[in-house]
């Protein structure tokens, strides 16, 4: 919203203040301005003048003298170029948009300055020749002198209106003036409609009263289709409107005025008007020439059976004023808000009109704003007639909201203590009637806000206390119980995950968007169909929310390898399935390729597993034989089961090697291993810390290097190992696996490391020989010989 | 006994020429052997008390005997201590250490920076009182815009670019979506916070993303005042930006969920208010929309609004972040980059 503050002052004093000053004040009480502009910093020394002579030098320029002030010499290009033509100047130094016209030398011609066209005075769309002044205009005339070219303008952020019907109009702003500098308003002008009450109705038919509230028409014969009066066309062009011509403009003025959308149409098109919603789908040609797919139940205006607009949003090719029109019907109507929200969105059109009325505009405006338009219109063009009474079709739903309250629960609520006249001082200001009623107080809103903006008495607070001002309040921390915070078992377990691999294992953490792309996924082959898919993706590429945190994972890595050898990223994130999210963990390691790179890869991966089941639960996870997984190599991987009572193993991840054909895709030789774990499972087990007493006896580490061949899988060498039972066994770890020099082919070495004790005594070496043999002789019946 | 005394006295002169000149500690230890060790003539002394017939004769050779032992034992530990001192020194001397060699970490380890600010929020407002609480990213439009007070036809819809799903529900675009959910769990009086990422669907450049975090802050009970939104927002300002009492400013704001809505402002931390490029030359930022709980939230999260009321707040994370870590651009952090990335350790 752009308020033009020559305008605003027509209703309420604000030339005694500066623009910064006043932009201040509303956004600190009323809403928020986005930034102030002031054309005298772009445009100057502009002045009214007359060609006294032209003369054509070559196919398109004039030599020209103008008379303003003096006379000034200047080349015009411009075709409308002719001797007696009345029009602006910019004199040698002076600003245009911005930049400074100086005397230039055009084809050895001196220039002094330049003739304007509309467009380059930022007033109209026309650059097809230099701006015409009516022919009584006095030269010599400064723009600013005459006209209120030199605006300021403030602009309001929309958003912060939302809520706010009554401040889509200039005039609403004034009311907030008033109430902020404790000053007086006017109102506009408006057409007495008694004067014409005699005249006939227009037939006018509101069938659909739920989407049309109010409806008020009027038809005026002999209206000249012309040129507006050059203040019009620079308050129009200054607010953000391009002026075309006065019957035209005059919608827009009042709009732009009073926040009233009204609709112009030629008043020979228009025989009677039904408001009423559409039974089918049609294509309808809105005035703009676009061909619009219309859906049932789209309130329209009609011409008896003919639609001519569509209602609230825009009037229709048919029926709009055009340049020999010779009568008008005028339209001031008001729709339900949400119809107008929803369809507009619907059909993907959004006008100045449908922008105000889903805000949902006070109906009683819709009267206001006819008798305005026709004001202006009559003040403009006197010799118009009048073809029918302001017709009135009236079924406002709303009425003033009365809302009870009192004065302490408004102070309790701001938490300032004042006097109760001050709070309804500030209410009277606003418009607010205020009733004492015993304890309590009546409040009665204007109908400006009585739409859906004030209903509440939390609304009156906000009333109060912006006008009142923020900064009288004094800030004051509330007076809470000593409560100790609630425990978040998931964001304590993230962090301990978190740090554990960061600062432990060096690895880095990433966060990436929760929907896979489609391209990427494409070029390494990864599938996808299942996914949730988005209705509105951000690019077509986007379109499914993420099932797994590997694609991205392996893209960041393509990514990081063009500066990176070796890197590991994790990321806890969740991935979508159907209807529920799963919070998950994703590691992904590039190791440079050596030998045997990718057993050392996937183990490495196993440590770090490992030591986070470790910590958030005291157990170890069971690695079990691999599923398929997309991207992962089927022969170095496994799925991941967890289990706290060692019976109910449930599956919740997996780790790999990522698939040797996903190589092939990248320069450098690498090995990338990858795991992705549903670690919120883990969160719902505590780890139990209990303290074991410990002997106070020496205790004695033997290690035992075994050959294993390496075919027979480890897990059952190690349940064999666990077989051996004695009672002097204090603990019980695998120590080192060993292949290399003096290890037969096809064999490991295995180190096992016993730690033996006693409780009660020192072990004798006679006692520490016998576990040997007997662990030894063990070892053999089960098969295995010793290294050494 | 005269004879013994004589032979005690040579002994010992002997053995104090000798140290005279004594200048390494092995010397030290062959004349330890010779004065004072098993095989030294002072032991072959000891055979001689035999000779003597009296007991106090025994007595007075002995306790001779022993006061020359000792004084030779003596001035050798003094003597080796002296060694043994000089040696250190000398070690010491020698030894250095070149105390600029660089050493080599492998401790390259980083924590996304969205990380740290969480965690340094979450600091504070746990201190404060406030629980930690989480809602899906994944949301239904009930909690992310009904219990809001935005039902489906409001057009502050439209202020929140939502991603639609087909499953009929939506990436949350606030952790607002947090409220009704903690309003319906916990009863009052509760204090909560909600860190959490959003979506909104826009288009991203250096300032935009369609994917950022927030905290969503929210404090219902009995009795409480826009002073104590004010008041409660400027501790907890105060301490994320490190100042001892910072300066906020409150401003109509709308949000339907709040009534009366805010927009609170603080005092720019770069220009002090001055008025600089980062602020606009408003001497402001606009940083926290919140408000008092609207009555309809409450009614939602089953409080009676007449009983209780409370306040609102939202703070951007990534804003936060963005903000203390002067990041120029908002699409590193979804990046992957570890160009990036590794600056956080």
């Amino acid at each position: 919203m752009k308020i033009s503050l020559r305008w605003l002052n027509d209703f309420v004093k604000v030339d005694d203040i500066s623009p910064k000053e006043l932009s201040q004040l509303l956004t600190m009480k009323t809403a928020e301005t986005e930034g102030i502009y002031s054309k005298k910093d772009y445009y100057s020394n502009i002045y009214t003048c007359e060609i006294v002579e032209a003369v054509k030098i070559d196919e398109k320029h004039f030599k020209c003298k103008v008379k303003s002030d003096k006379i000034y010499e200047l080349i015009s290009g411009a075709p409308n170029t002719k001797k007696g033509l009345k029009t602006f100047h910019i004199k040698p130094g002076g600003k245009l948009d911005g930049a400074t016209i100086s005397t230039k030398s055009f084809s050895g011609e001196i220039s002094e300055g330049m003739l304007l066209s509309g467009k380059e005075l930022g007033i109209n769309n026309d650059h097809s020749g230099l701006f015409q002044l009516p022919e009584e205009t006095r030269v010599g005339l400064e723009i600013g002198e005459f006209t209120d070219f030199y605006d300021d303008i403030i602009e309001i952020d929309n958003k912060s209106l939302t809520h706010r019907p009554d401040l889509w109009g200039i005039f609403g702003f004034s009311r907030e003036v008033k109430a902020i500098l404790g000053r007086q308003n006017k109102t506009p002008k408006i057409f007495e409609k008694n004067e014409i009450q005699n005249l006939p109705e227009f037939p006018i038919e509101i069938i659909d009263r739920e989407k049309c509230y109010r409806y008020v028409g009027v038809k005026i014969d002999n209206i000249k289709v012309e040129q507006s009066p050059l203040n019009i066309q620079i308050r129009l062009s200054n607010t953000g409107h391009v002026p075309r011509n006065i019957i035209v403009d005059l919608t827009n003025y009042v709009m732009t005025e009073i926040g009233q959308p009204l609709h112009a149409f030629d008043g020979e098109s228009i025989k009677k008007i039904v408001v009423d919603s559409a039974k089918d789908d049609f294509i309808f040609t809105t005035l703009d020439k676009v061909e619009r797919k219309l859906p049932k139940g789209i309130l329209l205006i009609k011409n008896e059976n003919t639609p001519v607009a569509i209602a609230g949003i825009m009037g229709g090719g048919n029926s709009d004023i055009k340049d020999n029109s010779k009568s008008l019907f005028l339209e001031s109507a008001n729709f339900d808000a949400s119809h107008i929200r929803k369809m507009s969105t619907r059909i993907a059109l959004r006008t100045d009109s449908s922008a105000r009325f889903e805000k949902s505009l006070d109906p009683e405006n819709a009267l206001i704003g006819c008798l305005r338009y026709v004001q202006l219109l009559k003040e403009n063009q006197k010799e118009i007639k009048m073809a029918s009474c302001i017709t009135d079709k009236n079924y406002n739903p709303f009425k003033k909201n009365v809302i009870y309250t009192d004065y302490t629960y408004i102070k309790k609520t701001i938490g300032i203590d004042i006097e109760d006249e001050k709070i309804k001082n500030i209410l009277k200001s606003l418009e607010f009637e205020v009733e004492d009623e015993k304890d309590k107080i009546k409040i009665t809103a204007p109908t400006y806000r009585s739409t859906k903006d004030i209903s509440i008495k939390e609304d009156i607070v906000e009333e109060v206390v912006r006008i009142y001002g923020f900064d009288n309040v004094k800030p004051a921390l509330p007076k809470l119980q000593i409560k100790a915070p609630l425990r978040n078992v998931e964001n304590e377990k993230d962090n301990i995950i978190k740090d554990l691999l960061t600062y432990r294992y060096n690895l880095s953490e990433v966060d990436s968007h929760p929907w896979f792309d489609d391209k990427f996924n494409k070029k390494v082959g990864y599938k996808t169909g299942d996914e949730i898919e988005i209705k509105n993706p951000i690019t077509i590429d986007n379109k499914f929310l993420r099932s797994s945190l590997l694609p991205i994972l392996l893209k960041f890595s393509f990514e990081n390898l063009k500066y990176f050898d070796e890197f590991s990223l994790y990321e806890i994130g969740k991935t979508f399935h159907k209807d529920t999210e799963i919070k998950k963990l994703g590691i992904i390691s590039v190791d440079r390729k050596t030998k045997n790179q990718e057993e050392k890869s996937f183990f490495k991966m196993k440590l770090i597993i490992n030591d986070i089941f470790e910590r958030l639960t005291g157990k170890e996870p069971e690695y079990r034989t691999p599923t398929e997984h997309q991207l992962i190599n089927p022969s170095i991987s496994s799925d991941i089961y967890f289990s706290q009572d060692e019976k109910n193993f449930e599956f919740i991840g997996y780790i790999g090697i990522i698939h040797p054909k996903i190589n092939s895709l990248l320069d450098k030789k690498v090995v990338i291993s990858f795991c992705e774990i549903e670690i919120e499972r883990l969160y719902r087990f505590e780890k139990n810390i209990l303290f074991k007493q410990f002997s106070t006896f020496p205790q004695t580490s033997l290690d035992f290097s075994i050959l294993k061949n390496k075919k027979e899988i480890f897990k059952d060498f190690e349940n064999k190992l666990k077989e051996f039972k004695n009672d002097l066994i204090k603990d019980f770890k695998i120590y080192d696996i060993y292949t290399g020099e003096n290890i037969p082919e096809g064999f490991e070495s295995v180190t096992v490391r016993y730690t033996i004790g006693s409780d009660q005594k020192t072990l004798t070496g006679e006692e520490i020989e016998e576990f040997q043999k007997l662990f030894i002789s063990f070892i053999k019946d089960k098969g295995y010989t010793l290294r050494n | 006994m005269k004879k013994l005394k004589e032979k005690l006295e040579l002994f010992f002169k002997e053995f104090e020429d000798e140290i005279k000149n004594l200048d390494s500690l092995e010397k030290l230890k062959d004349i330890e052997i010779k004065y004072s060790g098993k095989k030294s003539q002072l032991h072959s002394f000891l055979k001689l008390i035999g000779d003597f017939k009296t007991a106090e004769e025994k007595k007075e050779a002995g306790f001779l005997i022993n006061k020359t032992k000792s004084e030779i034992e003596e001035r050798l530990k003094v003597l080796k201590e002296n060694f043994e001192k000089k040696e250190i020194e000398k070690r010491l001397k020698e030894q250095s250490i070149d105390f600029t060699k660089p050493v080599f970490s492998q401790n390259d380890g980083s924590l996304h920076p969205i990380t740290f600010i969480k965690r340094d929020v979450e600091r504070i407002l746990t201190g404060m009182g406030f629980s930690l609480v989480t809602g899906p990213e994944m949301e239904t439009e009930y909690y992310n815009f009904e219990a809001l007070n935005i039902p489906p036809t409001h057009p502050a819809r439209d202020m929140q670019d939502t991603f639609f799903l087909l499953n009929g529900m939506i990436l949350r675009t606030h952790t607002s979506s947090c409220q009704s959910r903690t309003l319906e769990k916990y009863k009052p009086p509760l204090r909560i916070f909600a860190p959490g990422k959003c979506f909104r669907y826009e288009s991203i450049d250096a300032s935009h993303e369609t994917a950022f975090y927030q905290v969503e802050g929210l404090v219902v009970d009995q009795n409480i005042t826009i002073a104590n939104l004010i008041g409660t927002m400027k501790t907890l300002l105060s301490e994320i930006f490190h100042r001892e009492d910072i300066d906020v400013r409150l401003r109509p704001g709308y949000f339907p969920f709040v009534e009366p809505g805010f927009e609170l402002d603080i005092k720019c931390i770069i220009c002090n208010g001055k008025g600089c490029s980062t602020c606009k030359h408003s001497g402001w930022l606009e940083l926290v929309p919140c408000g008092m709980v609207h009555p309809n939230v409450l009614k939602y999260g089953g409080i009676d609004p007449e009983k209780y009321n409370g306040f609102a707040f939202g703070l951007g994370l990534t804003r936060l972040a963005m903000m203390r870590y002067k990041i120029n651009d908002i699409r590193f952090l979804n990046s992957g980059d570890l160009r990036f990335l590794k600056q956080f350790r």
